[in-house]
């Protein structure tokens, strides 16, 4: 059930009266009932795995609350630990392993019998495990207190809205909201409305329409020219921003109709001057959620330089694996953490040149347009279906970057076409450092632009429903 | 009508800007972008001007057999030339090849076909068929129409059905046996709220022509399939029609000329032809089945005229540019021997 299908129109046209007309016990065990028919709608299957992996954290909550012994505490954190890590790695990576042990066993000439699995992959697994996580290894570490109410406990890890693609919510922010008497003012049915309109316009009209341009050459055997390949790859950066912001955008839209705040997922990632700054603003519930429990448990920055160089490596290294099960998510992970530790040495390097205010100005563009491009090669290494892609993709850039096709030109317009007005909306809220900051332009401007928005969702939007991106993840 | 709404609209808006009541506020911005929404509405849709300007720039290259054809019928619509007709010759594409130069040399007669369509479109469409004031209409229908399955894909960019989408429920129930018929039902709702919905196809295709390379969508799209290739693909989809589809596509002409008897309106059906190397045993006892539902029907309703195929000129390959189509020529001496039976 997509959010920009009718299955779920009708589902949320059902549940939203219901929910508003009951009092708090009861709109979150209608909210428990809807998140489970919401994730059972994917495959019935799914249900009796996210039920275990609930069960399973809540005793183990209560049960590390319940002991004094920090050996058992921590016995019981790593019960917690390699149950959700195990349903990943069974579910998500056994194929992958078992694919790459046998290709290598092949290289070096053993000729083993391949072992096929056939594992369906569940729905957001990587996204609710993670939450689950994040709520035993905060109990274990004194920051919260383990829920007691297990129907509670079952909405925080299966809340529909970011079930199945985030926000990774924490508990400590979450379940307080569960306890709490929803209030929902007009304040919360505006943004509420705003986050899903613009979430929709992301999706159906930038994300869905670029998956043309994005497809044709990441999908195709034949040859690429230069300029096909860099436009197709900028394209692909707007898509997958469309498409997960988009997605994040509405799911935060969705809770807040509900009078729930979930928390911000992007914030204009592009307009961005370095690694360490994309991060902070690309996947922000993702890459929080590796400094608190990853990054800082591998010591952080606290054992000199070169201990917090590995440690960011590997930080990205297991970002770029929780991603998907593929070698270029690997690469892509080893990628993002080089950059970030290229940046640190940089930055410690080079002193901070003294600018005036235009010059000042003029040099964050230009690191603006140099950090787009660093950012757009890690995205090549994302998107490509192989290694050798990326090195076909990278040698028609660098050596046949000027042959100009009519492919080329339809690329180009089309970018123009779907990306300027996301850029023109991501810059008014960089300016404003507001993701409502267009809801809140001065009358004139802003009738007109969002009428021109709801045109483009009805008249220019993909509504053949295509699946989210990050649903894979 | 429309224009109305527009007005309301605006006076709505107009409270919402100088009202101080804290609903006015509220509703400000939302009734002042379906304002905006819907003024923009009537300079892209809401006239015969632009309808003829895309008629005019599309073409069934960039928008598609069907979608092109629906541009044209809307355009019809908005700016019918003829204000009434004797006969009106209602069908698919097929209906086109035989009868459009015909209709063209002959004031009493007029076409009102588009790609693919069948009985459902021809439900779908009624009201714009109406528009024309036919006195008779004549079906040219076959297995070939009542054996295939029907489009409800088709469904979304149909004419705003107004009251009568409650009857496209009652279509809708009947066809249990097709899928996608309740989704595409969603869709035409959605379309007879939001025509910019519906008529995506419109601007995506001026955006295909103006922005973007003919031959880049080419590269992007299959390549053209040879004639030949085109004809052999026909003949394998005629050879897999299905009987099962009969009864719900019966079902759907006999509510289309009910319609049609409750406006006095005289029905004439004539069976359709179509390639001879198609004419398979299989296919042969559909038309027997068909045949057998319109002696039926013509018990029912007495006053239609059936013309079987048999009392009209045999049709040879050389007949058909391709596997449902016949040549300009052969269609035109093909509705002029039809036009003699009937005593024109």
């Amino acid at each position: 059930m997509l959010f920009n299908s009718f299955e779920f129109l009708v589902f949320f046209a059902l549940l939203l009266p219901l929910y508003y007309v009951s009092g708090k016990t009861l709109q979150n065990r209608i909210l428990l009932i809807a998140s489970y028919i919401f994730y059972g709608s994917w495959d019935w299957r799914f249900l009796g795995l996210i039920l275990f992996s609930t069960v399973v954290d809540y005793i183990c909550g209560k049960a590390m609350e319940e002991t004094s012994v920090s050996t058992r505490k921590k016995r019981i954190l790593y019960i917690s630990l390699v149950n959700n890590l195990g349903l990943l790695a069974i579910f998500k990576y056994f194929g992958f392993f078992v694919d790459s042990f046998m290709q290598m066993l092949e290289n070096i000439g053993i000729d083993a019998n391949p072992m096929v699995l056939n594992i369906v992959l569940p729905v957001g697994i990587s996204f609710y495990t993670f939450q689950t996580l994040s709520y035993t290894i905060d109990i274990y570490r004194n920051e919260i207190k383990a829920e007691r109410n297990f129907w509670d406990f079952a909405l925080f890890v299966s809340f529909f809205p970011q079930l199945v693609a985030g926000p990774i919510e924490r508990a400590k922010s979450f379940i307080p909201q569960i306890k709490a008497k929803r209030t929902i003012s007009w304040l919360d049915i505006q943004t509420g409305a705003w986050l899903i309109f613009f979430g929709l316009f992301l999706k159906v009209f930038v994300a869905d329409n670029l998956a043309v341009i994005v497809d044709h050459t990441y999908k195709s055997d034949g040859p690429v020219t230069g300029s096909e390949a860099l436009l197709a790859t900028y394209a692909f950066a707007f898509q997958i921003f469309g498409d997960f912001a988009g997605y994040s955008s509405i799911a935060i839209g969705i809770a807040r109709l509900m009078g729930f705040h979930l928390m911000t997922n992007f914030l204009y990632p592009y307009f961005v001057t370095n690694p360490s700054q994309f991060w902070r603003n690309w996947h922000i519930s993702l890459s929080s959620w590796l400094r608190d429990y990853l990054y800082i448990s591998l010591g952080g920055n606290r054992g000199g330089e070169l201990f917090t160089y590995r440690n960011l490596f590997l930080t990205m290294l297991l970002g770029g694996l929780w991603h998907g099960a593929a070698w270029t998510f690997v690469l892509w992970g080893f990628y993002q953490g080089s950059i970030l530790v290229l940046h640190r040495l940089y930055r410690q390097l080079v002193p901070k040149p003294q600018h005036t205010k235009f010059a000042g100005n003029l040099w964050t563009l230009i690191k603006i347009i140099i950090m787009f491009q660093f950012t757009c090669l890690g995205w090549m290494i994302f998107r490509a279906q192989s290694l050798d892609q990326i090195s076909v993709l990278l040698t028609s850039i660098f050596t046949d970057l000027t042959t100009w096709t009519t492919l080329s030109s339809y690329y180009l317009k089309s970018l123009l076409f779907y990306c300027v007005p996301v850029l023109v909306i991501s810059y008014i809220q960089f300016k404003k450092q507001d993701l409502l900051a267009v809801a809140k332009l001065p009358y004139v401007i802003k009738i007109p632009a969002l009428t021109i928005i709801l045109f483009c969702i009805l008249s220019f939007g993909e509504f053949n429903t295509q699946e989210f991106i990050y649903f894979q993840f | 009508m429309y224009l109305s709404v527009l007005a309301l609209v605006f006076i709505l808006m107009l409270w919402t800007l100088f009202s101080k009541k804290s609903l006015a506020l509220k509703l400000r911005t939302p009734i002042s972008v379906l304002t905006l929404l819907l003024t923009l509405r009537a300079g892209l849709l809401q006239n015969g001007f632009v309808w003829q300007q895309y008629d005019w720039r599309l073409d069934q290259d960039i928008l598609g057999w069907r979608n092109d054809d629906v541009v044209s019928l809307v355009e019809q619509h908005w700016n019918l030339q003829k204000p009434s007709v004797e006969y009106l010759v209602v069908g698919s594409s097929q209906v086109g090849a035989i009868f459009h130069q015909f209709a063209h040399d002959n004031e009493r007669v007029d076409v009102f076909n588009m790609a693919g369509m069948g009985p459902l479109e021809m439900n779908l469409y009624i009201e714009y068929i109406l528009q024309h004031k036919p006195k008779n209409i004549i079906l040219y229908l076959s297995e070939f129409d009542l054996a295939r399955p029907p489009n409800f894909n088709g469904m979304k960019i149909a004419p705003n059905q107004g009251t009568a989408l409650f009857d496209l429920t009652e279509v809708v129930s009947e066809a249990e046996s097709y899928n996608n018929a309740t989704n595409a039902l969603a869709h035409l709702t959605m379309g007879e709220v939001l025509p910019e919905y519906k008529y995506a196809f419109v601007f995506k295709g001026l955006k295909a022509k103006y922005f973007y390379e003919k031959e880049a969508l080419r590269k992007i799209t299959v390549s053209k399939t040879s004639n030949n290739q085109f004809l052999t693909r026909q003949l394998v989809s005629l050879s897999k029609l299905n009987a099962g589809n009969v009864q719900y596509n019966s079902y759907l002409l006999e509510k289309f000329i009910g319609r049609l008897s409750e406006e006095n309106i005289g029905v004439y059906i004539v069976e359709g032809s179509y390639h001879p190397e198609a004419y398979s045993a299989e296919n042969m006892l559909i038309n027997a089945r068909v045949r057998v539902w319109v002696d039926k029907l013509i018990v029912k309703q007495p006053a239609i005229t059936f013309i079987q195929r048999q009392h009209l000129p045999v049709l040879v390959a050389e007949d058909y540019k391709d596997g449902y189509h016949l040549k300009a020529e052969s269609g035109n001496a093909y509705a002029a021997s039809i036009f003699d039976l009937l005593g024109m």
